[in-house]
């Protein structure tokens, strides 16, 4: 019999009868739970593959392990049965009144460097399980081993390499279970390299777990998302009571890559609402909510957003600052927004300069939402002084705060130039001075700024402001090109410069020269955002990793969460 | 047969001893750590992956996990690393903190980190100290 009291595990205690005493109290069966948790590590198997392998649910064996509660004798036979080997029982000794259960089983595979290979790998020794298989592979003499080749090269993110030999294994012909595993591997690589239609063919016959959930994924990529929807509603059907909240977590990833916001927030809150302390549950929950926020507009959303995130232990997630500091951004908070973003890089030592640029990128973001100058001027202080931003990204936004102050010579000096030299400056930052001018009604001085760099200028403010910039100079022709321009797009900005151009040419065609000096173009109270600013090409593709923007969707074709779900389970996959 | 050997370094020990000023406080939260303790050594980072289970890897680190008890009194996290010892796989465990909240000071962290570099050091090449630390089976 094992020692199993707290004072023979750990002499070192000393005589601390209350522990032991406590120990007993809390679990009875702490021995019979062990033989057990023995049992399913030598398997390798998850709670939820364990029970499914003797015929329960999660949560009996999660029971059963607890050491807290008693077992029926049927269950050991139920697990016996099932591994195809039996159980005893023994007592410890004469004096002791308790019982002792162990199931030990041998089972291996038969294969001294493959068992060597699984048991680096189940404890996700990458670097151990890597070095032994290349030496696999000097000796490629059974499927299983090509098999463990498949893992490695996912684990290490080689997912061409993982593919391959998946196949090769799966071709060579593997156990089911085994079969099931390199199919998994190779779909979810598949997708990785942007390949969903063969990842589909892979798993087709797949109907549940992360292979099912992989096939909805996949479907998404191919715009079949009624299929996917199919699929995760067909899993939130059959899951058993303990499987419920996964299949509410692929639910919810799947509504929203479906742009269905609303149903992903029901299921993402039921999630929630079982597995409070999930951490990939608060995440979820709280980017739905903050795409939501920007498809509304509304404040309510960004600040439940918020909530979720802050449950969210920083410690262990980094990431959450960065979706914290998005969601402060939009409240209006910048200050909250960049000591986020100045926490998340602190002391990140590994991933400086990637962290870096994610905090710089969600700092600009940050800066583009501010209208009032002083606001600005004081935030990029702030995110300069944290080294979220380097100098250029400085003197970028100092020149924008004078811009937004109608100082223009004060913008250009702030780029450490003089008026003549502005040229000289990024079509960007010669935008955002020329804004300066919007705001002092000063367009026509603009028009030459505007004319050089117009492929930059947004729709429609940029134009408008082009086409203002020109009705002041008299130029209509420039004029009357922004004003097409920004008839191209929908809307109703767009159906008031089709009307504005068919005026003009009515104007021109009537060269009523006093008719087109009374004409001008009037700004909404809002700050114009003249610029196809920076933040749509250098901000995250998809902030929230969300589903669609404007349209296309932005995501990457393997979810980060079922490809996290994924390497934990192939990291940890005994082949067998 | 446990998958790994487990030790715990004397000031693990005496942490674990005295978290709680008072008595049935340790009893409760050192009967529970050592639960734990015996439930990953009997099979190592799968007792981590259950959902919900009190075992977790700090993802900042490279090697550094926490096993948690939650008390009235307040969450307490012993530190430990799973590696290999003198050619066996092993669960090292040191001393932890104990805090109100949820999230630990980097600095606590990254002193724990340290702390297991070291002791894992000592444990590799002082056999005396591996067979005083050893977790008995």
């Amino acid at each position: 019999m094992n020692a199993s009291r707290p004072s023979e595990l750990l002499p070192q205690l000393g005589s601390r009868p209350e522990i032991d005493a406590e120990y007993a109290q809390s679990y009875p069966f702490a021995n019979v739970a062990l033989a057990v948790t023995r049992l399913r590590g030598r398997l390798g198997l998850t709670q939820t593959e364990f029970a499914k392998m003797i015929g329960t649910t999660q949560s009996v064996v999660a029971r059963l392990e607890s050491g807290r509660h008693g077992v029926q004798v049927s269950l050991f036979n139920r697990i016996a049965d099932a591994i195809g080997t039996d159980w005893q029982i023994s007592f410890s000794g004469a004096e002791s009144t308790e019982t002792g259960v162990d199931a030990v089983v041998a089972l291996t595979s038969g294969d001294a460097l493959l068992d060597a290979f699984n048991e680096a790998n189940t404890r996700a020794d990458i670097a151990t399980a890597h070095r032994i298989a290349l030496r696999l592979k000097r000796d490629l003499t059974s499927a299983r081993r090509t098999l463990a080749l498949a893992i490695d090269a996912y684990n290490h993110g080689r997912f061409k390499q993982a593919l391959d030999w998946a196949g090769t294994a799966i071709r060579a012909g593997l156990p089911r279970a085994s079969e099931d595993a390199a199919r998994l591997v190779a779909g979810r690589s598949l997708l990785a390299l942007k390949r969903p239609k063969e990842a589909l063919d892979v798993l087709s016959g797949a109907h549940e777990g992360l292979a099912a959930a992989t096939r909805a994924e996949a479907l998404i990529e191919l715009d079949r998302v009624a299929d996917a929807i199919k699929i995760a509603e067909h899993l939130l059907d059959v899951a058993e009571p303990d499987g419920r909240p996964a299949a509410m977590f692929l639910a919810a990833r799947v509504y929203w890559h479906a742009n269905q916001p609303y149903a992903a927030l029901t299921q993402a809150a039921a999630f929630r609402a079982i597995q409070p302390d999930d951490p990939e549950g608060a995440m979820i929950h709280g980017a739905i909510l903050g795409y939501i926020g920007d498809a509304t507009g509304d404040d309510e959303a960004y600040r439940q957003a918020m909530r979720s995130f802050c449950d969210i232990p920083a410690d262990d997630h980094p990431g959450v600052l960065r979706l914290r500091a998005m969601t402060a951004a939009r409240l209006g908070d910048w200050r909250e927004a960049l000591d986020c973003l100045g926490e998340s890089i602190d002391g990140s030592a590994t991933r400086l300069a990637s962290a870096r640029q994610s905090a710089s990128e969600v700092a600009i973001d940050c800066f583009e939402r501010l209208d009032e100058a002083a606001d600005l001027d004081a935030a990029v202080d702030h995110a300069s002084r944290m080294s979220l931003i380097d100098d250029s990204v400085w003197r970028s936004y100092k020149a924008f705060a004078n811009a937004l102050r109608g100082d223009f010579e004060g913008a250009v000096a702030a780029l450490e130039l003089t008026v003549d030299r502005l040229h000289e400056a990024s079509p960007a930052d010669q935008i955002r001075c020329a804004s300066a001018l919007i705001v002092g009604n000063q367009a026509g001085r603009a028009l030459s700024i505007l004319a050089r760099n117009q492929d930059e200028l947004s729709v429609p403010d940029g134009y408008l402001f082009l086409a203002q910039a020109a009705l002041s100079e008299r130029d209509l022709d420039t004029a009357r090109t922004a004003l097409r321009r920004i008839a191209q797009e929908q809307g109703d900005v767009a159906e008031t410069a089709r009307v504005a151009v068919d005026l003009l040419s009515a104007i021109d065609r009537a060269g009523t020269d006093a008719v087109l000096a009374r004409l001008s173009l009037t700004w909404q109270a809002h700050r114009p955002r003249v610029l196809e600013v920076a933040v749509a090409s250098t901000a995250p593709a998809s902030p929230w990793e969300g589903p669609v923007k404007h349209g296309e969707p932005q995501h990457d074709a393997a979810s980060p969460v079922l490809d996290r779900m994924t390497r934990q389970l192939v990291s940890q996959m005994p082949v067998h | 047969m446990d998958l790994y050997e487990a030790y715990v370094s004397k000031d693990g020990v005496t942490w674990m001893m005295n978290c709680h000023p008072q008595e049935d406080v340790v009893a409760k939260v050192a009967s529970d750590l050592i639960t734990r303790l015996q439930r990953v050594r009997a099979m190592g980072l799968l007792y981590g992956q259950d959902p919900g289970q009190p075992i977790k890897k700090l993802e900042a680190f490279d090697n550094l996990w926490e096993s948690r008890v939650h008390h009235r009194t307040g969450w307490y996290r012993q530190f430990f690393r799973i590696t290999t010892i003198a050619g066996h796989a092993a669960v090292v465990f040191i001393e932890g903190a104990v805090k109100k909240g949820d999230n630990l000071p980097r600095h606590v962290l990254e002193a724990a980190d340290r702390r297991l570099d070291g002791y894992t050091a000592e444990l590799q090449s002082n056999p005396a100290l591996r067979e005083v630390d050893r977790v008995k089976r």
